[in-house]
Order: C-alpha cells, then sequence, then structure tokens
C-alpha cells in the first residue's frame, strides 16, 4: 500500500498553481485534503505524475457574506470549519445540518469543501448540498473564472464540468427566501460510512402555508447528485399534507432516482430507504418552514 | 458480472461487422485509449486504456482476441487485461441481426471479471463505469459508421 | 491487614507504555542494513500458472533480490500441519496445507507468488508491480454447497471431491430419543464469522548474525516458541541457534497463532540466503487475503423436546468451509460440534459435519474459534422450542440446565484438546438470576415493554446463555527469580496482545511472595528467555500460563522459607512473607529483605550445601488434565426501527463464570472486547465473495468493523465457580464475549418487531436483510 513515485509541488500562490496547471494538463493531479486522492494512491489505483498541493494557499480558505447576502465559501475550507461556523450555522443551515454526517471528525479536518464538489462522488454530502442550496461554483484558469451553477456542474460519477486547467475556488450560497424550511436525514450502516441513502430537502411555503418551491436532492441514489423534480411539482401548490409527502416520497423513490445497490443494501432496499426518509425530511423541512412563517406549533 | 444491450445502427450488416473489427476504426470509440498495437490484423491487438470514470481512472494493459468471426453474423471476443494488483477478463459476443430500413441490430453480451485490488476496493464502481463505458462506446460507433 | 493483590482491580501496568508509544512492536524494530520485503499476490481465486516473468523487476534501482517458487529450490515446502485430526472413529481427514510461494495453482486470492527484497518498501512495490504472470483462470469453488455437487470444479486435484473431513460424534441415540418426543423442531441455520482485524497487522524482521551463528526473528506471533522450534529444523538450526521475540502484538484473536504462514516460512530464509536483515509489514489490504480468517456454517440441526420443555436430543448435520487449506486440522467445526451443547443437559446428540476446501482464505479459529457458530444452532433452537411451547424462554433454559450437583459432566464426545468433552465444574442457575437482575428482566417485561409497545415503539430483549471450553493443555512453563535487588523476575514462554499478562501475571507473584506488585517484572514470548511452551490461545494464558507462573512462585517461596529457617533457626510454619521481607512471625526485627536472602543464596565465596541451587529461583511446568469450562449468559434490550432497520442497543449485560478472577479490570475488559467483536459479527461485519472467489469489501471502508459508536456500555458481573483441575481454580475467559452475541442479536430483534412467523436463522444480520426477513414473513413467495 504504498504509491507510486509522483512529484510534489507546493504552490505558494493561486496564480503558480494555475500556471502549474496550464502546463501540466491531466498529468497534474490537485491534492486539496487528500481524503480520497491518497487511499487511491496508496492502492495504485490512481498514478498521477504530479501532484499540486493547494495546502498553503489562505487565500482559498475562507467563509464571508457579499453585498447580495450570498455565503461566500473557499474551496480549501475544511469540513471541519463548515461544521463549527457561526455563519455557515446562519445562512446556510442545511450545509451545516450535514457536515456531521461527512465521515468522522478525523475526516473533517483535512476534507474540504472543493475538494469533495470536484471528485463528485455519488454517495458524498456536499454535491447534494451544494445542489440542493442552487450553490454557484466558481472556477478559475489562467485564463479567466467562470461561474457554474451546481445543476450544470456535476455531470455524473466522478464526472463535472470543470476542465484540467481549472481550480475550483469559491462555492457562493444564495440566501434562502423567507418562510424556508430544510432537512437532511441520511442512513449509514455506521455513524460515518458512506450512507445507503440520503436525502437533503428545501422548501418555502407562502404566508399561507401553501408550498411555493421544493427541492429534493437524493445521495448514492444515481451516478451523481439526484434531484427528483416531479417529485417536487406534486408538492409544489399544495399546503402540508401527508398525501402530498406520500405521493412525491413514491415518486421521488421509485421513479426519480436511479441507485445502484451495493453489497450493504440493494436496489429495493435503498428505494425504500429513500421513501422513509423523504417522508421524515419533509415533515422536518415544513415544520421548519412553518415556525419560519411564525406558525406557533 | 454480465452486461448486455442492443442498439440499432444504420448502416449495412457487412459494414457493421467490418467497422467492428477494425483495430483503428475501433480505436476512435474506446473511452480512455492511450495506445493500440496491431499484432495480428482482425484478430489480435494490445491496447493500453484508461478504465474509470471523470477523476478515478485506471491503467489496463489489454490484450484482445476475436476468437470467433462469423462474417457478418456473429464474433465472440476475448479479452484480458492487468492492472497494478489487479486483473479483468472479458469475453463478449456480438451478433449482428438486419433491422428496419437497411440498418443493422447489434445484440452484445458481455461477462467481466474483475480480480485482485480493484475488485475488493472499488466493487461499487464496477456496474456504473462498465455501463458508462459500453454507452459511450456504441454511441461514437453509431456516430462514426452512420457518418 | 495483608496486601492483596489477587482478585484486586489493578490497573494493568503496561498500558502507561502502550499509550504513550514507548512498547516495542515489530514494525519499531530497525536494523542496520535493513531491507523490505513485498509480495506478489495473487488477484486470482483459482488459475493454474503457466509463466512467471520478474527480469522487469529489477529495472528498479534498489531492487535486491526477487524470488519465485523455482527459486527456492529445496526449501520449496509445504507449511506444517498444526493440529492432527482428533482420535474420533471412521474419520476422514485430508491435510493440505498453505504453500511457501505458489508454485503450479494458486487456491485462493493473495496467495503469494513472489517475494522482492528491496531498500525501501515503496521501491519493493513498484517491482512487485512489474512482475508478469501469466495465469490459466480456473472455475471458481465458492459456494460450499456447490462445491459437494460431482461436477465442481476441485480445489485439490489430487483429491476425488472437495471433502476436507468428515467427522461423526454421538452421545446416546439420537433416533430413540425422538421417538420419545412430543416436538421435534428442524431448521436450516446459516452462521457466517468475519475477520478478527486485529488494530496490528502481521509482521516478521529477520536478522541473521554470522558471527555468532544466530538468526533472530521478531514476529507477531501468539506462538513464539513453536515457531522458533519449525525454524530451527527448517533451516536446519539447532533450536538454540534461534531466538524468536514476539514482543508487543496490537492483537493476535487466534489468526496469529502458530500458523507457519508462507511470510514466517520465508522471510527468516531469505536473511539467511543475503545475509542482511529483512523487514515484512503485512498492510491491511494484504490483511483481508493472507491472514486466516473464519467464515460461514451451514446447519441442518433438529431438536426433538417433552411437552414440557425438556429437551430429549438434538440431531445436527453441518458444513464448514474451511478455505484452500486445512493446516489447522478440525479445531474449529470440532469446537462449533462441541459447544452446542452448550450448559444443558441434552441426553442424546447426533453430529456430524462435512469440511469443505474453496478457494478461498485459509479458515483457522479465530475468537470463539467455531463455538458461536454451535451456540447460534442451540439457542436458536431452544427459543423456537419456547415459542412452539408457549414457554418463556428463560424457563426452558432453566429446566435443561445441567445440575449444580452434576459436575463433572461427560458429555461423551470428543474435544478440540482429544480430550473427552467433560465440563470440570459449574453453577448456571446464579448466573442467570443475576443477568436477569442486572437486565431488569421482570420489570421490563412486566411494565417497560407494554408502555413502550403501546407507544408504537420496537424495544425488545433477549437473553443466551453459553459455555466455553477453556484452558486446554498441553501445558505452559515459567521461571521465577528473586533478584539481589528484591525485584522479581517472572519469564514464560506465551506471547501477549493485549491480555495484561504484565499485570495478571504479577498478581499471581506478588500473592505468593509477599511483595508489591511493582516489584514484579513480567517477560514474555522470547525464547531466549524461556523455550518451552506452547502459546496463547484457546482462552488459555491466564489457566495454563498463570498456574505455572503459580508452581514456580510457590517453590521459590519454599527456597525462601527453607534459607529463612536455617538463618533464624526457627521453624518454617513460624515465618511470614510480607512487604518484601521473610521475618520470624510476630517478631518482624527478626527478618531479612528477600533481595538480602538472594544475594545469600548465590555466594561468591566459601562453601554452600551439597545438592543446594543457587540463587533463589524455580522453574516449574503446569499441565493440566484437560480444559476447564467456563460460563456466561448475555442479556440485552434493543430498539429497532422496524422502517429502516436500524438498531439501538440501550442495555448489555454480561455475567460470567472463569471461576477465580485474578483481576476483574481486566476481566471486564475482555469481556467488552469480545462483546464489541461479538456485535460486529452479528451486525455489521460480512466478508463478501464474489462468485469468482474475489472479496469485494477487503478494506475498511466496506468490511465494517463496529467503532465507539455502535458499542454500547457494558455491564459486566462475576460468578466465581472454581476449577478444580487447577491449583488457582481459575478458567480462560478470553473468547467468551464474543462467543453467543449472535443468537442474542437474533432474540432480541424477534421480540422487539414481534412479527408473527418472524424468524432469524442466520448471522450477521443488516438492516437490509432484517428488511428482506421481514417482506418474506410478511409475504412468503
Amino acid at each position: 500500500m504504498k504509491p507510486a513515485a509522483f512529484e510534489y509541488i507546493v504552490p505558494d500562490s493561486l496564480e503558480q498553481a494555475l500556471s502549474i496547471l496550464q502546463e501540466h494538463g491531466e498529468e497534474a493531479k490537485i491534492l486539496a485534503g487528500g481524503q480520497s486522492l491518497v487511499p487511491a494512491m496508496n492502492f495504485r489505483m490512481l498514478q498521477p505524475t504530479l501532484l499540486v498541493d493547494l495546502n498553503k494557499l489562505e487565500e482559498l480558505d475562507h467563509i464571508r457574506r457579499n453585498e447580495a447576502g450570498d455565503l461566500l465559501v473557499g474551496a480549501m475550507t475544511r469540513h471541519r470549519r463548515l461544521e463549527f461556523d457561526n455563519l455557515v450555522a446562519q445562512y446556510a443551515p442545511l450545509l451545516h445540518e450535514s457536515i456531521p454526517s461527512i465521515a468522522h471528525p478525523q475526516i473533517r479536518n483535512r476534507g474540504t469543501l472543493g475538494g469533495s464538489l470536484v471528485h463528485a462522488d455519488p454517495a458524498a454530502e456536499l454535491p447534494v448540498i451544494a445542489l440542493a442550496v442552487d450553490a454557484q461554483i466558481k472556477v478559475q484558469s489562467i485564463g479567466g473564472e467562470r461561474t457554474i451553477p451546481s445543476v450544470e456542474f456535476f455531470q455524473g460519477m466522478f464526472t463535472t464540468d470543470i476542465n484540467p486547467d481549472e481550480i475550483l475556488v469559491e462555492v457562493a450560497i444564495p440566501e434562502s427566501s423567507a418562510r424556508t424550511g430544510w432537512a437532511f436525514k441520511e442512513i449509514a450502516r455506521r455513524a460515518g460510512d458512506y450512507a445507503m441513502m440520503g436525502i437533503a430537502v428545501r422548501i418555502t411555503l407562502d404566508e399561507d402555508g401553501v408550498c411555493e418551491k421544493a427541492c429534493l436532492v437524493y445521495l448514492n441514489a444515481g451516478d451523481g447528485p439526484m434531484e427528483a423534480v416531479e417529485a417536487a411539482k406534486i408538492l409544489e401548490g399544495q399546503p402540508r399534507d401527508d398525501q402530498a409527502f406520500e405521493a412525491a416520497a413514491e415518486k421521488a423513490s421509485q421513479d426519480e432516482i436511479d441507485p445502484l445497490g451495493n453489497m450493504h443494501a440493494n436496489v429495493d432496499f435503498q428505494r425504500h430507504l429513500a421513501n422513509v426518509l423523504t417522508l421524515r425530511a419533509l415533515d422536518l423541512a415544513f415544520q421548519r418552514a412553518d415556525v419560519d412563517r411564525g406558525e406557533n406549533l | 458480472m454480465r452486461l448486455e444491450g442492443n442498439v440499432t445502427i444504420h448502416a449495412a450488416r457487412e459494414k457493421v461487422f467490418d467497422f467492428l473489427i477494425d483495430a483503428e476504426s475501433i480505436s476512435a470509440c474506446v473511452p480512455g485509449l492511450d495506445t493500440m498495437e496491431i499484432i495480428e490484423p482482425n484478430k489480435k491487438f494490445h491496447a493500453q486504456a484508461q478504465v474509470g470514470l471523470g477523476t478515478v481512472k485506471v491503467k489496463f494493459d489489454v490484450d484482445i482476441e476475436w476468437v470467433e468471426l462469423d462474417r457478418p453474423n456473429r464474433a465472440l471476443m476475448k479479452g484480458h487485461g492487468t492492472a497494478p494488483g489487479s486483473a479483468g477478463d472479458v469475453t463478449a459476443e456480438i451478433t449482428l441481426l438486419d433491422g428496419p430500413d437497411g440498418s443493422t441490430e447489434i445484440n452484445w453480451w458481455a461477462d467481466v471479471t474483475i480480480a485482485g485490488t480493484i475488485a475488493s476496493l472499488a466493487s461499487r464502481l464496477m456496474k456504473p463505469v462498465s455501463k458508462k463505458m459500453t454507452k459511450t462506446f456504441f454511441d461514437c460507433f453509431a456516430k462514426q459508421i452512420e457518418t | 491487614m495483608k496486601k492483596r493483590f489477587f482478585g484486586e482491580r489493578i490497573k494493568r501496568r503496561e498500558d502507561p507504555r502502550l499509550l504513550t508509544g514507548q512498547a516495542l512492536f515489530v514494525d519499531d524494530v530497525n536494523l542496520p542494513k535493513m531491507i523490505h520485503a513485498a509480495f506478489l499476490r495473487s488477484p486470482y481465486a483459482h488459475a493454474r500458472i503457466i509463466k512467471i516473468d520478474s527480469s522487469k523487476a529489477f529495472d528498479h534501482p534498489g531492487v535486491v533480490a526477487v524470488y519465485t517458487a523455482s527459486d527456492l529450490g529445496a526449501y520449496w515446502r509445504n507449511g506444517p500441519l498444526l493440529v492432527s485430526p482428533p482420535p474420533i472413529e471412521n474419520i476422514v481427514f485430508h491435510e493440505r496445507t498453505q504453500q511457501i510461494l505458489v508454485r503450479d495453482k494458486v487456491r485462493h486470492v493473495g496467495e503469494p507468488i513472489a517475494v522482492v527484497l528491496a531498500e525501501d518498501r515503496y521501491i519493493a512495490e513498484d517491482a512487485v508491480a512489474d512482475i508478469l504472470v501469466d495465469y490459466e483462470p480456473l472455475d471458481v469453488v465458492v459456494d460450499m454447497e456447490k462445491a459437494l455437487e460431482p461436477q465442481s470444479a476441485l480445489v485439490h486435484e489430487d483429491l476425488p471431491s472437495n471433502i476436507a473431513a468428515h467427522v461423526v460424534q454421538e452421545k446416546g441415540n439420537y433416533q430413540q430419543a425422538k421417538e420419545k418426543a412430543d416436538i421435534i423442531l428442524k431448521r436450516r441455520l446459516y452462521y457466517d464469522h468475519g475477520t478478527a482485524a486485529a488494530m496490528e497487522n502481521r509482521g516478521i524482521v529477520a536478522e541473521w548474525d554470522p558471527k555468532a551463528q544466530r538468526l533472530t526473528v521478531w514476529d507477531t506471533t501468539q506462538a513464539p516458541i513453536p515457531i522458533r522450534n519449525g525454524l530451527a529444523s527448517m533451516l536446519g538450526l539447532s533450536e538454540s541457534q534461534v531466538r524468536v521475540i514476539a514482543p508487543f502484538i496490537g492483537g493476535g484473536f487466534g489468526p496469529k497463532i502458530m500458523m507457519f504462514y508462507p511470510e514466517e516460512m520465508i522471510i527468516p530464509w531469505v536473511a539467511l540466503q543475503l545475509n542482511r536483515p529483512v523487514k515484512w509489514i503485512e498492510d491491511r489490504a494484504e490483511n483481508f487475503v493472507a491472514t486466516t480468517q473464519e467464515r460461514d456454517q451451514i446447519h441442518h440441526a433438529e431438536i426433538a423436546l417433552t411437552k414440557e420443555g425438556r429437551i430429549l436430543g438434538v440431531h445436527d448435520v453441518f458444513l464448514h468451509d474451511t478455505g484452500a487449506y486445512d493446516p489447522y486440522g478440525l479445531t474449529v467445526p470440532l469446537n462449533s460440534q462441541c459447544t452446542l451443547l452448550g450448559p444443558y443437559d441434552i441426553p442424546d446428540y447426533y453430529s456430524e459435519f462435512t469440511a469443505v476446501f474453496t478457494n478461498k482464505p485459509i479458515v483457522t479459529p479465530y475468537r470463539g474459534a467455531g463455538r458461536q457458530h454451535g451456540v447460534f444452532v442451540i439457542e436458536r433452537l431452544l427459543d423456537l422450542a419456547a415459542k412452539e411451547l408457549g414457554m418463556d424462554v428463560i424457563e426452558i433454559r432453566r429446566k435443561n440446565f445441567i445440575k449444580a450437583d452434576a459436575f463433572p459432566f461427560d458429555n461423551k464426545i470428543i474435544f478440540q484438546d482429544f480430550q473427552p468433552l467433560v465440563y470440570d465444574s459449574g453453577n448456571y442457575e446464579p448466573i442467570l438470576d443475576q443477568a436477569l437482575e442486572r437486565i431488569g428482566y421482570i420489570d421490563f417485561v412486566n411494565n417497560v415493554q407494554p408502555r413502550l409497545t403501546a407507544e408504537g415503539r420496537h424495544v425488545g430483549i433477549g437473553v443466551v446463555a453459553y459455555v466455553e471450553g477453556t484452558g486446554i493443555g498441553p501445558y505452559e512453563g515459567a521461571r521465577v527469580q528473586i533478584q539481589p535487588s528484591g525485584k522479581i523476575a517472572v519469564v514464560t514462554g506465551v506471547g501477549t496482545q493485549g491480555q495484561g499478562h504484565f499485570t495478571s501475571f504479577a498478581q499471581i507473584v506478588a500473592e505468593q511472595l509477599g511483595v508489591d506488585i511493582e516489584d514484579v517484572e513480567v517477560v514474555t514470548g522470547d525464547t531466549d528467555q524461556f523455550h518451552w511452551g506452547t502459546g496463547t490461545f484457546a482462552s488459555r494464558g491466564a489457566v495454563v500460563a498463570g498456574n505455572a507462573i503459580n508452581e514456580a512462585a510457590k517453590d521459590v517461596r519454599a527456597k525462601v522459607l527453607r534459607m529463612a529457617s536455617d538463618r533464624f533457626e526457627v521453624a518454617e510454619e513460624d515465618l511470614d512473607i510480607r512487604g518484601g521481607q521473610v521475618f520470624v512471625r510476630g517478631v518482624p526485627q527478626r527478618g531479612v529483605s528477600l533481595g538480602q536472602l538472594a544475594v545469600e543464596a548465590n555466594p561468591l565465596r566459601g562453601t554452600v550445601k551439597p545438592g543446594t541451587e543457587p540463587g533463589l529461583e524455580a522453574t516449574n511446568y503446569f499441565g493440566p488434565e484437560m480444559g476447564t469450562t467456563a460460563s456466561g449468559v448475555h442479556a440485552m434490550i434493543v430498539e429497532v426501527d422496524p422502517q429502516t432497520m436500524m438498531i439501538d442497543i440501550q442495555k448489555f449485560v454480561v455475567v460470567h463464570d472463569c471461576g477465580r478472577v485474578i483481576n476483574p479490570m481486566i476481566l471486564d475488559g475482555q469481556m467488552h472486547g469480545g462483546v464489541a467483536q461479538g456485535i460486529g459479527n452479528a451486525f455489521y461485519e460480512k466478508l463478501t465473495f464474489d462468485e469468482n472467489g474475489q472479496l469485494l469489501n477487503g478494506s475498511f471502508m466496506d468490511y465494517l468493523i463496529p467503532t465507539a459508536r455502535e458499542i454500547p456500555r457494558i455491564d459486566v458481573g462475576h460468578e466465581e465457580t472454581l476449577s478444580p483441575l487447577n491449583p488457582l481454580g481459575i478458567k480462560g475467559a478470553g473468547e467468551a464475549g464474543a462467543i453467543p452475541v449472535g443468537p442474542l442479536f437474533a432474540q432480541a430483534i424477534e421480540n422487539a418487531l414481534a412479527l408473527d412467523g418472524f424468524e432469524i436463522l442466520e448471522i450477521p444480520l443488516s438492516p437490509g436483510r432484517l428488511w428482506e426477513l421481514v417482506r418474506e414473513t410478511q409475504s412468503p413467495a
């Protein structure tokens, strides 16, 4: 379990990192937290010739708000910082709620937001959250920067819209509108394992408690973060209603997700869990939205 | 792991068959292919390819042989590949039938076995990777031959 | 008041060293000019080797040597058979042991084919990746039942079938018992046990000193002395030329017993060939396929009872997966066969097993060593019988317990030590009563559970019983010496892998010699210090080595008393030893320190009495006539989420009887660790092989060992029924925590879900599997 030989560079600036990538293209791999890359290298499943270590780039480790109210999170921000940051808790509560489900504290101490998004593991939490909160993903190359909506960024298992000469630098999370409720639920064999199934839900109610907008995204339910658009439509225009919840859960779990099944949960069980989790998550999300609506529950 | 599928290609059977067993034409469609060396024309090949998805790809050294060729009806292929600590074996059969309007219907199945490190670490990825790769291949194949 | 050590909760003396990184493990051994080994292992489970080309391996600067089977010449061999078949009539046993390096055919994934020696492990692994092997893959034997079909491929082609062994043992006459029965229940039961996953993988460092003409081997073995003796014999050296050191080891659990793994045979040989120290450290990926494991058995079991719930007989026929080779003989299935009888008086018993070769890693004992499988069968049968008879699960057990006055109790079959399975002593009802008390059984069943059920919650209780044959022979030895400093040196041959030997052995000696435990220094696992003995396994360390140490300490005590009696001219009976002093009873000022006495026992001038041995030292041995039988009861309260089938263990109780307790704190720790592994076995761990014999979960990402988050607080109680088989009255405790957890889960989860017709007949479980089983119950196919 020793990696094959590789070159290793630690750039001092984003500029330098980008020009190295420009020069080496696909031969180079970016080392962020290393929580997926390094094990794969140790098993020799990946044998990059060059590692570009971003860990010295402090400019990529930040959490702040801009004037528009977006929460801006640097790509090298560790999960552990997200877990305990007050701005995240206040302005991205769904993200905040999901972090403790990401592996173990030791992994959260190293793993980064950008690393997880670029790796695009369908069983990972952060791509699902990004999609659910409509995160805007900023990538940069020597030639300039571009911002990609999450829905376009994720293109399947381990596949994103990022080019080999680009680095993900920042994620912008738009501020939620009023009367928005959220919930993140997942079921893993052990605390910290890849979940057998997981869901992130975000709903916005109107002043009468009718759902204006719903978004349901599932993890480990296909070859990327899986959004259940039809299920959301079932909920939209409906007040809090068990029948609507059940219809949405049924739609999402039976028709919209495409779980692959594995040794821990076969496809049928994954769909069943998706159904159960959808009901539980919707219940909690509507409750929270109602609280935000000033409903005394 | 057994995979199977069928695709319809808008081209005559002979053309499809010849295209399938020709290393040059196929090279363009095998996802992740780095090099392809012809050991025996239309029969034996040696290839280096990156197998995987997105950022997770493993370099394989692959020997491929068409062990049975019945032009333009059927072809049986055996492949053996190695990667560090791992090995992969494929047996695949392609059957060609006349489809409507001069098209050809390709029915295929493949038995894929993966041994060693990849089997023990990446079993959850094997099916999606295989699915994705065959889809990429046939999409490209159809495009190439139809133009 | 004399200060007591034996029986006290004394903190483990070795822990500060272990916890601060000061203890020596094999990987800490670094020697000048040392080279590193890496193995090329088969990715295939069953394949013929056509050709090996290692020429490219030498392209890497720093590669020193590459060996394949053909390079070994006369040293190529199969490993020894460690445990021969027991003396049972009409037994069939085919001995097939592992190859040092594969010559013609690989029989499981991970079998070693070549070894590369290089200046560091990185280079060695680079070179391994460049060795080319042509394989001809063969049909793979994975499933035990299919392996026995006539058309199956053969793991060993020189045998007519994949049968490795066949054994029938009988007590009384089951058929006659069955005729008298009011009810008969028959089930197919499946029990799968996993890999030990010790924190430390295996490792070996070997160094040949040409000037001293001595070989030193540091090895993560549970049995350094048999390894030394075997290596001497294989390498043509005298035993005194070989020193094997088993330093601190991060967990043994069975797979580190005197296996003679291929690596253990080849690394010392390479050190001799190359005249350089060699290190090999197993990595986790290797451990999953190259270290032995335990696996599954399929039982077809039948129980015959009276309508009052009294067991008349049990009939059991089972298959046992032994893997590609069977170097450990039949220990595991014999344990299953014997332990099935449990704490119950089963008058008639028929047990038949077939051990089957498969293309999977070798099966040897892992904590519990097949006992789990047997206990699962009898405990499940009793639960099903109770349900059938409308009896309480407690009542049916109590009714069938062997009575306290029935010991020694002869089960009339042969145990793993080849002695008759006779329970030396036991008293099961108080254990059960204490467990019921601690779990709050009556209150739970009468009050708590009905209330929770009414709230729509699914909370269940389970209570199971078991016995464990422990402390088997043949023998262990020890040397105890009082040094001039007054400190006591204790050496014994067994290895230590975390059992707390440095504390519990010291407690025994401190008690005998009246010294403080801090003055007792224990050395284990170094054949230069003590070279007679077998090893640490079968819950025997405390029983056999502990008693040997006690005997040696008694001898030293006798020497002290004899010398002091001469010195003070008083009778030995009038002397007392306490606080490191021996003195005339009642006259503390007429005394001498043990250290001073030791100086006087080893004079530099003058004469000693003819026949006197120098020093205050003694060596003694202990060999029990047969194993002792420990026993216990586990109880658990568990909540099940009926939608997700996730579980929450709310209470876990162990009450255990291992005779006289040396150190209750260490014993509690043994139970905690065992229960953790038992919970892993019951609900998390499963080695998943595909139809090609590939292990699909060869990492801790997918092989789920429970963590601190999954293990509940465990409440441990003790009973003490002394063993008549050794002077200390102790029984083994190493495996007990792990043994009955499977059937405990089955019973408690069935109780929690409370579904008509729902039966759990397999272990391990998982949420996904439980969901399927419930679905099958609710809508049978």
